[in-house]
């Protein structure tokens, strides 16, 4: 009972602490980005940057005018760093993906990610980067970075282990503390991963890697929110994207009816809508 | 209640004399003119209230005037859909999903709460349709497509006698006759328990014991000795009263009043598999973490409720999932959804979304091992051993069509074995059979003398061997060999001691070669 009372109620707290049960996770929104240890975001070769410099700055220092001299100067972030933009994916386990955001010239700037349907919003750091974990939710897919200025980035995303997993993914169209919820029995763990920022659009991700052994199992899933004063009458938006071992992913887009604001206080909490992942067993069938 | 009240209001409105005249329908060459309260324009037909009654027309053929007049340009089509959540939660939204994809168009589903959701269907120029979704009971959806504030039924059985009044009254027409109800898929009841509960087999007497409240401990089952712990689902639902009419009622037992009830399946499907001393009753498509029970007979048969079974009828608690259509004209999308829910592009998705679908399959004659076993073993005077080399020398080299015929009484095919004769008529005319003989072949229970047994598991064979011929009226016959053939008794699948086992086994199975 205190279990799906955390379901209900947990913030991030919550959601550690069923965590280690690992039958019932919340997702909650602020949650520490990313929920999984990888490792820190790779800076560029520092010889490479060097190079490029060195090949743009000469020529114009040596023709000299001004103009072409501030030009090249403008190339240059406040930390040294060239402007140039990249955006990499580098594989991990669990068919996951460390991108890296790199734009030493566009510090503290909004970003959209589009990745298999789903969007979210960060922003970069004052040194202009990002990084975040992302779970792989197509087999071959992309993922986009656009800028608010139309500045577009893409890196190719393929990840053939994913028939390993069920995942699950919800896109929010806006930040409304949302919780995407799952009970799962004690025998399977599941993983969650939150995407995006609290005051942006964000996506919540739910894994399970299926062993080559595992039974038939079902994971239940719902949504739920508290009832705020900031949230009630607004209208919510979402995206999902399913994937489960040995069946073709599945989409669909939900509306959700705004709240009443006589209701503040109250949880609103959805058990129906979102289609519970069904594991099949993966143990060969004995011959009878 | 509460939907009976509406019902007289309704008709008690119908009845009035002075009515809002908010539409008139002239003729093209203006002979004729029809006043009257727009009920509904499905984007082809107006449906008009009028003094007569009320009325269907061609919109081709009548110009509208008046108020009322729908904007022909900007036709949405609303398709309102209520009834059981067994339907309801998974099965109809993956549906329509997989209907829009393949009508290109893209679906919103606007969530009002757990219940209430509309999807709207669009393409790129603007919305094509709304299909509206109750999820509640059987009963609540029957009284909706009464009232008409549904049109289209999902229902776990089928109509009541009392239900099929209120539709004659209403003017809704004949619920149970023509084609107003299909079968979209399967399922089965089922009881459950947990994992790590080692009884995983019971009789249908004992579990009418469990659920009655006379059986309590595992101990008298060959389990632990600890009290049982039965879930049921609220009596309201269809699941509860099918449980009760099929299991409980033949042998004058009652589900004991004060069984704990859950209003969601999924929450006692979960409250079961978290108890290893608890027993439940859910559906083959809702058994979440827990195992289903196999339904054993004294003979030694055992019923597993598996796809294969539910599609041949061999499990005894098969459960069709039924949409009831109302006796007016539907709107193009809806007739057109209709349609595609038994199309095999909806038979995956029906797979897919964990329910059993009705496609044809096929199995080879390896399959009778067992019961082939379990009939030598018992050969004597009734069914004589030389019986059964002519059952084998006449269905060795055959494959065993999923599909079976089972009766409801004498000859009279129930439900799902009448959707099942639409299904293999179609597949006959579109020439899936062309070159291929089928042998319909009749099997009886072996209750009274074996003779009368033979000429009624023949005349059964007979009878659906005419229904297929008639119904496949466009199939070349010339190309597809019928015919039939009975062994009697000779081929039990369940024990005969019981009713439901006895109705297992009087059946027509289809052999193809």
């Amino acid at each position: 009972m205190s279990k799906k009372r955390c379901t209900l109620l947990g913030a991030g707290l919550c959601a550690v602490a069923t965590m280690a049960h690992a039958d019932t996770v919340a997702l909650a929104l602020p949650a520490p980005l990313p929920t999984t240890d990888i490792a820190l975001p790779q800076l560029p070769a520092t010889t490479l940057p060097r190079k490029q410099i060195h090949h743009r700055a000469v020529p114009g220092w040596a023709t000299t005018t001004l103009a072409a001299s501030t030009a090249s100067q403008a190339d240059i972030s406040a930390f040294g760093l060239p402007c140039e933009v990249t955006l990499r994916a580098d594989p991990m386990p669990d068919a996951l993906f460390a991108i890296t955001l790199d734009a030493p010239c566009r510090p503290d700037s909004p970003v959209a990610m589009n990745y298999a349907g789903l969007t979210f919003d960060v922003t970069t750091s004052i040194t202009g980067q990002a990084a975040f974990a992302l779970p792989a939710m197509t087999v071959s897919g992309a993922l986009g970075a656009v800028f608010e200025d139309g500045l577009r980035l893409s890196t190719p995303i393929d990840a053939p282990d994913l028939s390993e997993y069920a995942r699950v993914a919800v896109a929010w169209s806006q930040a409304l503390d949302m919780r995407l919820t799952a009970n799962a029995p004690r025998h399977i763990p599941v993983r969650s991963y939150a995407l995006g920022q609290p005051d942006g659009r964000s996506v919540q991700i739910l894994s399970h890697h299926q062993s080559p052994e595992a039974r038939r199992a079902v994971i239940r899933l719902g949504v739920a929110a508290p009832i705020t004063a900031q949230n009630c009458g607004q209208e919510r938006h979402a995206t999902v994207r399913h994937l489960q071992p040995d069946m073709p992913p599945i989409s669909y887009e939900l509306r959700l009816a705004p709240t009443s604001c006589d209701q503040i206080g109250g949880i609103l909490e959805l058990k129906n809508i979102l289609q519970d992942l069904k594991l099949a067993a993966k143990e060969r069938r004995r011959t009878p | 209640m509460r939907k009976f009240a509406r019902l007289v209001i309704a008709a008690l409105l119908c009845a009035a004399p002075v009515m809002a005249q908010d539409v008139a329908l002239t003729s093209r060459d203006g002979a004729f003119r029809i006043d009257g309260t727009l009920l509904s324009y499905d984007g082809e037909f107006y449906r008009v209230d009028t003094i007569y009654g009320p009325l269907t027309l061609d919109g081709e053929g009548v110009d509208c005037d008046g108020p009322g007049c729908p904007d022909l340009a900007s036709f949405v089509a609303n398709v309102r859909f209520s009834g059981t959540r067994r339907i309801a939660d998974v099965l109809l939204p993956a549906l329509i999903q997989a209907f829009a994809e393949r009508n290109r168009l893209t679906v919103l589903r606007e969530v009002v709460d757990d219940t209430h959701s509309t999807f709207v269907l669009r393409d790129a120029d603007r919305i094509r349709a709304r299909f509206t979704l109750r999820a509640t009971t059987t009963a609540e959806g029957f009284a909706d497509l009464i009232a008409e504030e549904a049109d289209i039924a999902l229902a776990l059985r089928e109509p009541r006698e009392t239900e099929v009044a209120m539709a004659r009254e209403a003017g809704s027409g004949d619920l149970v006759r023509g084609r107003r109800a299909r079968v979209i898929a399967l399922d089965g009841m089922v009881a459950i328990v947990a994992v790590d509960q080692p009884v995983k087999s019971l009789s249908l007497s004992q579990l009418s014991g469990i659920f009655s409240g006379k059986i309590t401990n595992w101990s008298t089952l060959g389990g632990a000795e600890a009290e049982i712990l039965p879930q049921a689902p609220p009596p309201e639902t269809a699941l509860y009263e099918v449980f009760q009419s099929r299991v409980l009622a033949p042998r004058n037992a009652s589900i004991s009043p004060d069984m704990q009830t859950h209003a969601n399946l999924e929450d006692l499907v979960d409250a079961v598999a978290d108890d290893s001393f608890s027993i439940g009753l859910t559906t083959l498509s809702e058994i979440g973490n827990a195992d289903p029970i196999r339904i054993a007979g004294a003979c030694g048969f055992e019923q597993v409720p598996s796809v294969s079974a539910l599609r041949s009828e061999d499990y005894p608690l098969a459960l069709p999932l039924m949409m009831f259509t109302p006796a007016r004209r539907l709107p193009l999308y809806a007739r057109q959804f209709l349609e595609f829910t038994s199309s095999p592009a909806a038979d995956l998705v029906i797979r897919r979304s964990g329910f059993v679908d009705q496609s044809i399959t096929t199995s080879d004659f390896s399959i009778l091992g067992d019961r082939l076993a379990h009939a030598i073993t018992r050969a004597g005077p009734d069914v004589p051993l030389s019986e059964l080399q002519r059952l084998v020398a006449g269905l060795r080299g055959r494959d065993r069509l999923s599909t079976t015929f089972r009766f409801e009484a004498g000859t009279k095919l129930d439900i799902q074995s009448r959707e099942n004769i639409m299904r293999l008529a179609r597949a006959l005319e579109t020439g899936a059979f062309d070159g291929k003989s089928l042998l319909f072949v009749g099997f009886s229970d072996s209750d009274g003398p074996s003779r009368p047994n033979m000429r009624l598991s023949q005349s059964r064979a007979e009878k659906v061997q005419e229904l297929i011929r008639d119904t496949a009226e466009t199939a070349d016959f010339t190309q597809i060999e019928l015919r039939s053939d009975a062994f009697g008794e000779a081929l039990p699948i369940a024990c005969d001691d019981t009713a439901w086992g006895r109705a297992v086994n009087r059946r027509v199975e289809v052999w193809v070669n």
